[in-house]
């Protein structure tokens, strides 16, 4: 009855294998994912299950150097949305709306998304703590408000071309708040909700906090007084002179703590959208670089003393007006010239062949030398971004003409930090200090992170040399080009600048920088100030009179800040205030508009009519006029034909 | 009868059957642990689809009891044969007419509004007694399996091949398969000659290619999306995690997150709605996220004992019968654990397939139970004729 296949047992035992085979694949499979995959998956299948709801931290402020704030954040919640857990989407949309101020077809629309968790930005993100109330009054399901900030400026535009600003999720896009992005981030905290899919929240799983971290405070070396002084007087400036441009540093120059830092025009960072980005990405004071103009004078006077190559109350010094360089006549900014002078008065007098004179005594390699020790040529490496290094003669180009111009300030390219650092180092004793202005870096914790100390570079020139510069320039302030920046029992010293814009190469007509740099007090420096004006219009004057009064006037605000007391000795000034300083006027006549200006004549010049060139002067020349007043001068298109 | 009960009795295989009840009762719990929160979703209450699942045993205890006392001689009985393919026929012609459809597959029929049939579960044991009949009565009459020719299984493989193209009329893939191989691995194992089973690979392919063809003419979204992802999320599932790769994504989830130890019985979360249906052919991942290892083991070892088990009195008995059912049924619960697991695990494309035992679903169960039965009742005369002859 029963039949016996070999076979079938052979196949059988085939089968068997089979199944062993298979057997043996899917438990090495199970054992990857379940064993030494288990990590991986649970960490995936945590974030699948969690929601959060963010706890945007605090962004980190910035502070000044007595600790008072200057940017920080203001609570700005922003709306979430779960649409799983809404019964009526629609009625929720029709609710929000006008609360939010947004069309409700769109919001709706974004509260349908397949989505956990929908932000309801832009009509949700950072809205008033008043909207909120009015959101939570209305007890709708799957609403939730989440912790956001904005930035709030308390000061508005101060400081601003500096501080840059940050974006729409608080992102820093310039200055300080992009430098030190990083830093200033917090790492958001956030509730996490275990749900369901369906987003029910799970029993038997506790929510979780997630821990957040405020973001780090940065501490500038800015002093907010002096800053609001500062923004204050070149507010009026850039007012008053019809102004392209103003930039402003102040510093403590016995360490590179720069204490103020503007530039003109300022903008409301909270508004930056329209604003051009060639204002907020620009931060003058170490963006810019043009021609220094006088106040490059000071190095050369530095190193002619280092040297010991002039005594400045004994050597005399015969200026006709000119002076011949390789065949290059090289005037001076006074037509007629000074004549005999000490060259103190040559600093006094900011005499242009004087000045040739010194750098010649220096030699040519040796000021370059100087000029390179004093910083010029290179970063400061303050750590602002957007710093420039300017431009130097190289050695090889070096030649007479250049040496010559370059005594008196022309025909190189600085930047406004680095004449600070460089006339800083000359009056402190020597020393050549890096700028700084961010002081400490503090974490959330309190922990400092980072901790800038002064920061010496060399020593350029000794402390005696650096004692003869101070009384120089604080004689150009009592008796010279700086006098408006003269203020009574505050010894201010400083230095006038005048310079020529240069563009493509050319220099450009009728547009001037016009500087002032000045410390106080003479004896024992606690701050110096260097004021820049772009472009002043209105009245065609020279940095003695426009910028000078603004640097004499921040320092006389800032004395009491920065310590200084006033003092009975002080170089005497030439002139009671009461007395009327009689000028004598000049021969414009003939002249063009720029030569007029180059000669930083110091009296308000009215303009009349179009033209290039001055055809007519009143009053006339050799007739003596108060220093208050005005001489008009009348111009013409064409040369006269004598 | 008394008898024959105190044979059965004395020859009675207790490990099998142990086995077989505890997997149920396991596959119970976890479907009650799995499907809680699917209830609570449906707004049923939370032991609905165990309350349903027990009242499947109950019936399922039935059926393997006839199984189990019923002697499995009768299977190639042709009145018996006959019967069952009546009802294979009128279920077949059935769910092609007035199926309901589920889960993409159009395999369902109303058994009079009380409860939902699968006609493909029928087919795979029919299938098995109907190969396993006819070929022991072709043995018999040619004295030997081996002078069995092709021509005289012509029958038999052209009603298997009907099946198939019903079943995959139903768009029921993994049914298709298991059917298939049931059936191939039968008539691999009855002895049949070499040269027989390979014209009878031939005319499979000639058929398969044709059948292909024409379900293919027929369905024209055979190879609809879901279908294809099947196969394309296996390289990279988590690619696909918001289509095709969602269901295998959340399943490796469960899996990994259970680890080693599990997060504890009915502390699953991917059941609270990410694994949809976690109480059918995902019910593997629930049981490695909530148990572990431990878990997995248990299915594990206890599929492959009943299964090692059935192919081993298939090699052993005497009886061509016995042999190509036990051996069949053995088959049919190995290679669709085998389908669900390798589907689940990722190293084969999913199926759709139960994991037998374990997974929810009535007519499941009720078949498994019922070729569970008939296992047992060969195991029972294969012992007493072991017995008998020492």
């Amino acid at each position: 009855m029963k039949w016996i296949s070999l076979l079938s047992k052979k196949r059988l035992k085939l089968i068997i294998y089979a199944f062993f085979l298979y057997g043996l694949a899917i438990i090495a499979r199970l054992v990857y994912v379940q064993i030494i995959q288990h990590e991986h998956l649970t960490e995936l299948a945590k974030a699948n299950w969690d929601r959060e709801i963010p706890f945007v931290t605090e962004r980190g402020n910035i502070v000044d150097r007595e600790n008072e704030i200057i940017v920080t954040n203001k609570l700005a919640p922003t709306l979430y949305f779960i649409p799983k857990q809404s019964d009526d989407i629609a009625l929720a949309a029709r609710q929000l709306a006008p609360i939010l101020k947004a069309d409700e077809a769109e919001l709706l629309k974004k509260m349908q998304k397949h989505a956990y968790l929908v932000k309801l930005a832009p009509e949700g993100k950072n809205i008033t703590e008043e909207q909120v109330e009015a959101i939570q009054a209305l007890r709708i399901k799957g609403v939730y408000s989440g912790v956001d900030y904005i930035r709030h400026y308390p000061y508005g535009s101060l400081l601003s071309r500096f501080l840059g600003f940050t974006g729409y999720d608080n992102q820093g896009l310039a200055g300080v708040e992009y430098e030190y992005n990083k830093i200033l981030t917090g790492n958001n905290a956030a509730i996490r909700l275990f749900t369901d899919a369906k987003n029910i929240e799970m029993a038997h799983v506790d929510d979780e906090w997630k821990e957040g971290e405020a973001g780090a405070t940065v501490q500038l070396t800015i002093d907010l007084t002096i800053q609001q002084v500062m923004e204050r007087e070149l507010a009026q400036a850039m007012q008053r002179y019809d102004a392209d441009q103003a930039i402003g540093i102040a510093m403590n120059p016995n360490t590179g703590e720069i204490l103020a830092l503007s530039s003109f025009p300022t903008y409301d960072p909270t508004n930056f959208k329209n604003v051009d980005s060639t204002i907020y990405n620009r931060n003058l004071p170490v963006f810019m670089t043009y021609e220094p103009g006088s106040t490059f004078k000071i190095i050369t006077l530095s190193a002619a003393l280092e040297e010991g190559v002039v005594n400045l109350e004994h050597d005399h010094f015969y200026d006709p007006g000119f002076t011949m360089v390789e065949g290059a006549r090289l005037r001076c900014w006074k037509r007629e010239g000074h004549k005999d002078e000490t060259f103190l008065e040559v600093v006094e007098n900011s005499c242009n062949p004087g000045f040739i004179e010194l750098g010649q005594r220096v030699g040519s390699q040796k000021l370059l030398r100087y000029i390179k020790d004093f910083g010029f040529g290179q970063k400061t490496g303050s750590n602002i971004a957007g710093e420039a290094s300017g431009i130097l003669f190289s050695e090889k180009a070096f030649g007479p003409v250049e040496h010559a111009t370059t005594s008196f300030g022309q025909g190189i390219s600085v930047t406004p930090i680095q004449q600070m650092q460089a006339v800083a180092a000359a009056i402190n004793g020597g020393t050549l200090y890096t700028p700084y202005v961010v002081s400490r870096i503090v974490a959330d914790d309190g922990e400092v992170v980072v901790e800038n100390k002064p920061e010496a570079k060399r020593q350029v020139i000794s402390e005696q040399t650096s004692a003869q510069v101070r009384h120089a320039l604080e004689s150009v302030v009592a008796k010279g080009s700086g006098k408006q920046a003269f203020r009574e029992g505050l010894r201010i010293g400083g230095k006038t600048g005048t310079a020529q814009k240069v563009e493509n190469g050319r220099y450009k007509d009728g547009d001037y920088i016009v500087s002032f740099i000045g410390f106080a007090p003479a004896d024992k420096p606690e701050i110096i100030v260097y004021v820049a004006i772009d472009n002043p219009k209105n009245h065609l004057q020279f940095g003695g009179l426009i910028a000078a009064p603004i640097v004499g006037q921040i320092i006389e605000d800032v004395a009491p800040i920065v310590g200084i007391e006033k003092s009975q000795e002080q170089i005497e000034k030439v002139t009671v205030w009461t007395d009327p300083i009689m000028v004598e006027v000049a021969d414009f006549v003939g002249q063009t508009v720029d030569e007029v200006v180059q000669q930083h004549y110091p009296l308000t010049i009215e303009w009349h009519g179009e033209g290039t060139i001055v055809s007519e002067q009143m009053p006339a020349a050799g007739s003596k006029l108060m220093q208050q007043g005005t001489l008009h001068l009348y111009l013409t298109e064409k040369k006269h034909e004598d | 009868m008394k008898k024959y009960l105190k044979t059965y009795f004395r020859n009675f295989d207790y490990p099998l059957f142990i086995t077989y009840v505890l997997l149920c009762l396991f596959g119970l719990i976890m479907i009650y642990s799995s499907s809680m929160m699917v209830a609570i979703i449906e707004e049923k209450p939370p032991d609905a689809y165990y309350t349903k699942q027990l009242t499947n045993l109950k019936i399922a205890a039935l059926a393997f009891l006839v199984g189990a006392f019923f002697p499995y001689k009768h299977y190639s009985n042709k009145i018996i044969l006959f019967i069952m393919m009546c009802v294979m026929a009128i279920l077949l012609a059935w769910v092609n007419v007035k199926g309901i459809s589920a889960g993409g597959s159009k395999s369902w029929i109303s058994l009079f509004g009380v409860m939902n049939f699968q006609p493909s579960e029928y087919a795979k044991l029919f299938v098995i007694l109907y190969f396993a009949g006819s070929l022991y009565k072709k043995g018999l009459r040619e004295n030997s399996i081996q002078n069995v020719q092709p021509n005289d299984i012509i029958y038999p493989i052209s009603i298997w091949l009907l099946i198939l193209f019903s079943v995959g009329m139903e768009t029921d893939l993994g049914a298709v398969m298991i059917i298939g191989v049931i059936a191939m691995s039968i008539l691999m194992f009855s002895g049949i000659k070499g040269k027989t089973l390979g014209k009878f690979a031939a005319v499979l392919g000639v058929f398969g290619t044709i059948i292909i063809g024409a379900v293919f003419l027929i369905k024209d979204d055979i190879i609809n999306e879901s279908r294809m992802g099947r196969f394309l999320v296996l390289k990279n599932p988590f690619e696909y995690i918001d289509g095709s790769g969602y269901q295998i994504v959340n399943g490796y989830l469960a899996i990994g997150a259970g680890g080693l130890e599990g997060r504890g019985l009915g502390q699953s979360i991917q059941k609270l709605g990410y694994l949809p249906h976690p109480e059918t052919d995902f019910i593997m991942a629930i049981i490695a996220e909530e148990l572990g290892v431990f878990g997995v083991g248990i299915v594990i070892i206890g599929l492959a004992f009943i299964v090692l088990r059935g192919l081993y009195i298939a090699m052993t008995t005497k009886d061509p019968l016995a042999r190509m059912i036990a051996g069949g049924i053995a088959v049919w619960i190995g290679f669709q654990a085998f389908l669900n697991l390798s589907g689940l695990s990722g190293i084969f494309p999913l199926t759709g397939v139960t994991l037998p035992f374990i997974s929810y679903g009535g007519t499941s169960i009720l078949l498994l139970s019922l070729a569970m039965g008939i296992l047992i009742n060969i195991s029972m005369y294969y012992k007493f004729d072991k017995h008998k002859q020492s």
